[in-house]
């Protein structure tokens, strides 16, 4: 059966084999998220176990697999040292590197997991259209890596008919059922600038080496200096202090000062779960700003004395033939990343500037919303004083917004178009 | 350097012979034969019985260690009631808080003694004192029978596990297949709802704001929502057609 959908004079059908056996992948550094189509994706860690052969589990329980991945890896989890040794996060900000065997072997098995989960027993079934979404940033070897996985589970298993991969900004467009806009990525150690019109414009791709793990930074370091040294060893405190107390200022000046004057109002108390400590930062308060403000403006001079003091200043980044600062204000990365494209484009891109990824959702307590914004709120102010009107938006569902994106381009790309390493496009096809 | 079961008993036999105490054979004691592999080492002071159990394993983790400890040391308390004190000996490496828990072994009365690398041996948990049975009238067919007996509670115990794993995995399996049928009924649903809107237009349309760059695509019910109305639809499709 084929849907006929008209748009005045465009018309496009969708088979229906392609509505039934559509099939997205977005590998996050912590997530795989994977399925056919449906309201939302399953998932699992992006990480795999590997079973060390020499271990009694090994020898008695009769494994036969190398690499555990999905729900089962918890069963197998020991101790610490175990954990480090034996269970693989093959990505580091979206990247696996391309002569580490255990992390491609992972994401060979998490690949295989995915699809065979959801394999039917449809007689009429040829396969999986697949799309994957990967980092924009990712290197030319990953596509064909990930290209190789896919034939290779074909080959064993008959669940790929075709695969193509696809950049995640260009994805979380397409959820967002945007064609012309920029995509501000950012996760816990880069973030990504892709302006896209009706395809990712990759010359003018910023990624900057920051992300969630700078506002961490400085949370530790706020930790530091009011006397709660002993507990910035602990990573998962960090962040959990950063979430709890972080707030991003209006005017980090202003925010300052009313945090000096008011200070009980401002005053950031934050009680560690499960434990009878409590983290309370006094008079020194008004720090919490920073933690917000660091992700939009490290180069403020506030942040200096941290720097010099062995706080890591994020490295610079190559933009073509330009050095970009690893400080710049990301009003100002967004600025330089529209002009690497067409004039009579750049007030369209402005139109809608989408944000996703972890670090872009902070809260603002009702109570201090007369001092502290979300992040689009930031970003719109920091633009507007570098007289840019634009729209900004958080990503309505930013934990799924990329598969989705991956499942409307398996349904809508035309089975003939095939890929191309010029164009990074269409279907890769081995049968 | 580890310390195998060997040397541990060979330091043993050697403290216990400096303490003038006298070594006993499994078969001078009062034991059933399926607790004689419980027990390495069998000593008199006076009238005292002391059983001496020694545990020396390949590397482990220490949560496994710290396992095997428990399950030792409810082994070993069947050995109450055929000896006055019992004792664990373990090698010193083992003696640290993230293996084991001395609380278990003073509710249960076990004792613990350290064997170091080069033979030092310590007492770290004394062991309680005992009430022996006495079996000396115990005729040779009652011992028979409570030996049997013990023999098939093993087995038992065996047969309990192994169902126990099987249970879990048809568990797991149970919930994977609750998972399936919840997607197999969201499919048949979104089926239904297709074939209903099939029927009544057999042509959908779309409208496209051009102004606003969306575009309006009606599909009916078969598809998510954020395919529905989604203007790349319609960008993707020509791909490959004269761009």
């Amino acid at each position: 059966m084929i849907v006929v959908v008209s748009l005045g004079e465009v018309m496009i059908s969708i088979e229906e084999y392609r509505r039934k056996y559509a099939f997205g992948e977005d590998y996050g550094t912590s997530e795989y998220k994977f399925g056919p189509v449906a309201e939302r994706p399953d998932i699992i860690e992006n990480r795999g176990f590997i079973i060390d052969k020499s271990s009694i589990v090994y020898r008695i329980a009769g494994i036969t697999k190398n690499i555990i991945v999905g729900p089962e890896v918890s069963m197998y989890l020991g101790s610490r040292e175990d954990m480090a040794r034996f269970l693989i996060y093959p990505m580091r900000d979206g990247i696996v590197s391309m002569d580490d065997e255990r992390a491609w072997n992972v994401i060979y098995e998490i690949t295989k997991y995915g699809l065979l989960k959801f394999k039917p027993k449809d007689p009429k079934f040829k396969g999986f259209y697949v799309t994957a979404a990967l980092s924009a940033i990712a290197p030319k070897y990953m596509y064909e890596k990930m290209f190789d996985i896919h034939k290779r589970i074909d080959e064993e298993h008959g669940v790929v008919r075709a695969v193509t991969i696809i950049p995640q900004p260009l994805a979380v467009a397409i959820a967002q059922k945007t064609i012309t806009c920029i995509v501000v990525e950012s996760g816990h150690g880069n973030t990504q600038i892709t302006p896209i019109s009706r395809y990712p414009i990759r010359g003018a791709v910023i990624s900057l080496n920051r992300g969630g793990s700078e506002a961490n930074a400085i949370t530790a370091e706020i930790l530091k200096d009011t006397g709660y040294g002993d507990l910035v060893h602990e990573e998962k405190l960090v962040r959990m202090v950063k979430e709890a107390i972080g707030l991003i200022p209006r005017d980090l000046g202003e925010a300052i000062r009313k945090a000096r004057e008011d200070r009980e109002r401002f005053r950031a108390i934050f009680k560690v779960p499960n434990t009878p400590t409590i983290i309370d930062l006094g008079d020194n308060s008004w720090m919490r700003f920073l933690i917000g403000e660091i992700v939009f403006d490290p180069e403020n001079e506030i942040f200096e004395s941290y720097y010099k003091r062995g706080m890591p200043r994020p490295k610079d980044t190559r933009l073509g033939d330009e050095i970009i600062r690893g400080t710049i204000n990301l009003a100002d990365a967004i600025i330089k990343s529209a002009q690497k494209t067409p004039l009579e484009l750049q007030p369209h891109l402005y139109k809608r500037i989408i944000l996703s990824g972890g670090n872009f959702a902070w809260k603002v307590p009702e109570e201090f919303k007369d001092i502290a914004v979300d992040a689009a709120s930031k970003i719109k102010m920091l633009l507007k004083e570098r007289n840019i009107d634009a729209v900004v938006e958080l990503t309505k569902d930013p934990m799924y917004s990329v598969w989705k994106g991956c499942i409307v381009y398996s349904i809508a790309v035309p089975d003939d178009y095939l890929w191309s390493w010029r164009r990074m496009e269409g279907w890769y096809k081995w049968r | 350097m580890s310390l195998n079961r060997v040397k541990i008993i060979n330091y043993l036999k050697e403290y216990v012979a400096k303490r003038n105490l006298k070594l006993l054979l499994i078969e001078e004691v009062s034991l059933p034969f399926s607790l004689t592999e419980l027990v390495d080492l069998i000593v008199k002071d006076g009238d005292n019985v002391i059983f001496f159990s020694v545990l020396s394993q390949r590397v482990l983790s220490d949560p496994q260690l710290r396992k095997l400890i428990y399950l030792e040391v409810a082994k070993l308390s069947k050995l109450t009631s055929y000896a006055n004190k019992v004792y664990l000996v373990l090698p010193k490496e083992y003696v640290k808080p993230t293996i084991l828990d001395g609380k278990i072994f003073e509710d249960v009365g076990i004792g613990l003694i350290s064997v170091g690398v080069n033979g030092t041996i310590e007492e770290v948990i004394p062991a309680r004192p005992f009430e022996r049975v006495s079996f000396v009238s115990m005729s040779k067919d009652v011992e028979k029978r409570i030996s049997a007996l013990e023999e098939r509670i093993s087995r038992i115990e065996k047969t309990v596990d192994e169902w126990r794993e099987e249970v879990s995995s048809v568990i797991s399996s149970i919930r994977s297949l609750a998972d399936q049928l919840t997607r197999t009924r969201e499919e048949i649903n979104s089926i239904r709802a297709m074939i209903g809107s099939a029927a009544v237009s057999t042509r959908t349309e779309a409208i496209v704001s051009e102004a606003e760059e969306r575009v309006s695509v009606d599909v009916g019910e078969g598809l998510p929502s954020f395919v529905r109305d989604n203007p790349w639809l319609i960008e993707l499709s020509k791909r490959g057609k004269g761009d």
